[in-house]
């Protein structure tokens, strides 16, 4: 090593120094050498800091003037050794005048990622951190049951795993709700104006029988409108979901968290969901009671958001997510709200795959392996993708999104036999390639609705896992909206030779 | 510590994916993920092996290392599993 070299290495340093301390320097790294940690082609952003701690990833320039992006291991002759995470051998030690900043964070294709405190030492630890696992719990992890809204401009929540990490405690205990019970005056009253049998019929959803009752025929036609594609079955209801005429009490001090229009309060185990339009939904053990009973979107979210608190158990999970299926196996499409979900499902469809549900679905272990029921609401397209033949209704020129038949909807429950990770593309047309098993086991934690105690994060996890092993893909859709759909019908042809 | 009995603390549960184990804390307040590495070592976590014989049974299995290395390497691992309480 000359010491030309080494002056271009320190110059180069100071310069890049400079720029750390006075903007947001992100850079571009490219190899494999920190595994996991960084992913190859992941953004770094690197942050002033004084010397190393052990176990921090930090830039330095090599005597070649390149850039790189190793974790510190130690001092050596008062030098700095750095090591790859994926390399067992370290870097030759380099001096303090060529180090540049500490990597505070990771960019990647799934966002951002603060790295954590204890991603540390040997390097043998990739990842750490409570959010995810924090997710599985219902105190303060609420929003992972949101449901995607009906149009645009009702979207609940842009990343439903995002606001989680808030922890407002679960005291909020108040009286007016501990007070309700089914056998309230209201109900007296209903069953005092109605006195004919309330009009109520059972429907399968994820496996189980759920009773729909409703004071008249508009209140049971509310409930049963949200869920179109669930089949009538004949059997006694494991779930009751009834609406009544006003809405059940919700607490009145501040809800636990909000999702969008929802507010969300935990009283017990119960969940209390209120929409801002003031359908206010309750739900726990083996019911849900939900008021007033109306078409629009408050009731559907609320329906659905307290329907999934119900059906939630530790062997029976509610995710985020769509089914698609051909072949008698399906394929769960997983991706935060607005990541194109209901486009793969409309381009399944196309492409002559059942589709069984674009965004809520309930997974269980059937002997040992994961199987997928749909919640079937009504699948709910982006207005854009639309060509004439499509609709026939006047289009009425928004980006609304638009209902599909509820015969689109296909009913039952298949095995799960592989997983897309949707997302979109720059380029006009969309890609797909494998993606790893973690960032789908990553996903599927974030798109976990909560579960109803801490214990049970254990329970779920070989569930999970089960899935996550399966062959998965990343499918980006295609910038261009006027060839999405054609695009991708083409790119599940590939995502089912793929696997 | 030489005669330190490492193991996985009672609670955690864990899966292997695609060679990489995710691991959850006792509490079910901690998700972590290990590498391939880490993974070799956290599965041979047993309770039956000290820091010195795990050592004999990882070496063979890891390339480009010495003894030495590995044995400060698992050292200092066991220590930060030991502050997230994964292992006891």
């Amino acid at each position: 090593v000359s010491d030309e070299s080494d002056d271009g290495a320190r110059a180069k340093a100071a310069l890049l120094r400079a720029r750390v301390a006075s903007s947001r320097l992100w850079l571009r790294v490219h190899g494999a050498s920190m595994g996991r940690a960084i992913p190859w082609g992941a953004e770094v952003l690197l942050a002033e800091a004084a010397r190393p701690r052990r176990g921090e990833i930090w830039a330095f320039l090599r005597s070649d003037r390149r850039i790189v992006v190793h974790r510190y291991r130690r001092r050596a002759n008062g030098a700095y050794v750095f090591q790859g995470d994926a390399k067992y051998a370290p870097d030759e030690p380099v001096a303090a005048d060529v180090l540049v900043g500490r990597v505070v964070a990771v960019r990647t294709g799934d966002g951002v990622r603060n790295l954590s405190e204890r991603a540390r030492l040997t390097g043998w630890v990739v990842e750490s951190g409570r959010s995810a696992a924090r997710r599985l719990l219902r105190r303060g992890a609420v929003n992972g049951v949101v449901v995607e809204p009906a149009t645009d401009d009702e979207r609940v929540d842009e990343e439903p795993g995002e606001r989680l990490a808030t922890d407002d405690g679960g005291s909020l205990v108040a009286d007016q709700v501990a007070a309700h019970g089914r056998s309230s005056s209201r109900s007296e009253a209903a069953r005092v104006t109605q006195p004919a049998a309330p009009p109520q019929q059972v429907v399968e959803l994820g496996g189980l029988a759920v009773g729909l009752v409703a004071e008249d025929r508009a209140g049971l036609q509310a409930l049963a409108g949200v869920v179109p594609g669930a089949p009538a079955v004949d059997a006694a209801p494991a779930i009751e979901a009834r609406a009544t005429s006003g809405p059940p009490p919700h607490p009145s001090g501040p809800p636990d968290s909000t999702a969008g229009p929802l507010s969300l309060w935990h009283v017990g185990g119960d969940l209390v969901v209120r929409h801002g339009d003031g359908v206010v939904a309750r739900a726990g053990g083996e019911s849900v009671e939900i008021g007033p009973p109306e078409a629009g979107v408050g009731f559907r979210l609320a329906f659905l958001t307290a329907l999934a608190h119900v059906l939630q158990r530790p062997d029976r999970l509610v995710v985020h997510a769509a089914a698609i299926a051909r072949g008698g196996g399906a394929r769960l499409v997983l991706g935060g709200t607005g990541t194109g979900k209901s486009t793969v499902a409309f381009g399944a469809l196309r492409a002559g795959w059942e589709v069984l549900a674009d965004d809520l679905v309930v997974l269980v272990d059937r002997d040992g392996a994961p199987v997928v029921w749909g919640v079937p609401r009504a699948i709910t397209v982006p207005g854009e993708l639309f060509t004439g033949r499509d609709v026939r209704a006047a289009h009425d020129g928004t980006r609304r999104r638009r209902e599909l038949p509820p015969a689109t909807i296909s009913p039952g429950a298949r095995p799960v036999v592989g997983v897309v990770v949707v997302d979109h593309a720059t380029t006009p047309r969309g890609t797909v390639e494998p993606v790893s098993g973690h960032e789908a086991l990553r996903l599927l934690l974030a798109g976990l609705a909560p579960l109803a105690a801490r214990d049970h994060v254990h329970d779920v996890l070989p569930l999970l896992a089960r899935v996550a092993r399966l062959p998965a893909v990343r499918l980006r859709l295609g910038a261009d909206t006027s060839v999405r759909v054609d695009d991708t019908v083409a790119l599940l042809e590939r995502v089912e030779k793929g696997s | 510590v030489a005669d330190d009995v490492p193991r996985r603390a009672a609670g955690t549960s864990y899966e292997v994916i695609d060679g990489e184990a995710v691991v959850i804390d006792p509490d079910g307040q901690e998700l972590v993920t290990l590498n391939g590495v880490g993974t070799l070592v956290w599965e041979h976590l047993d309770g039956r092996r000290g820091i010195t014989e795990l050592v004999d049974v990882l070496l063979p299995q890891l390339d480009g290392v010495s003894r030495e290395v590995l044995d400060r390497d698992v050292r200092d691992y066991l220590d930060e599993l030991r502050g997230a309480g994964l292992v006891e």
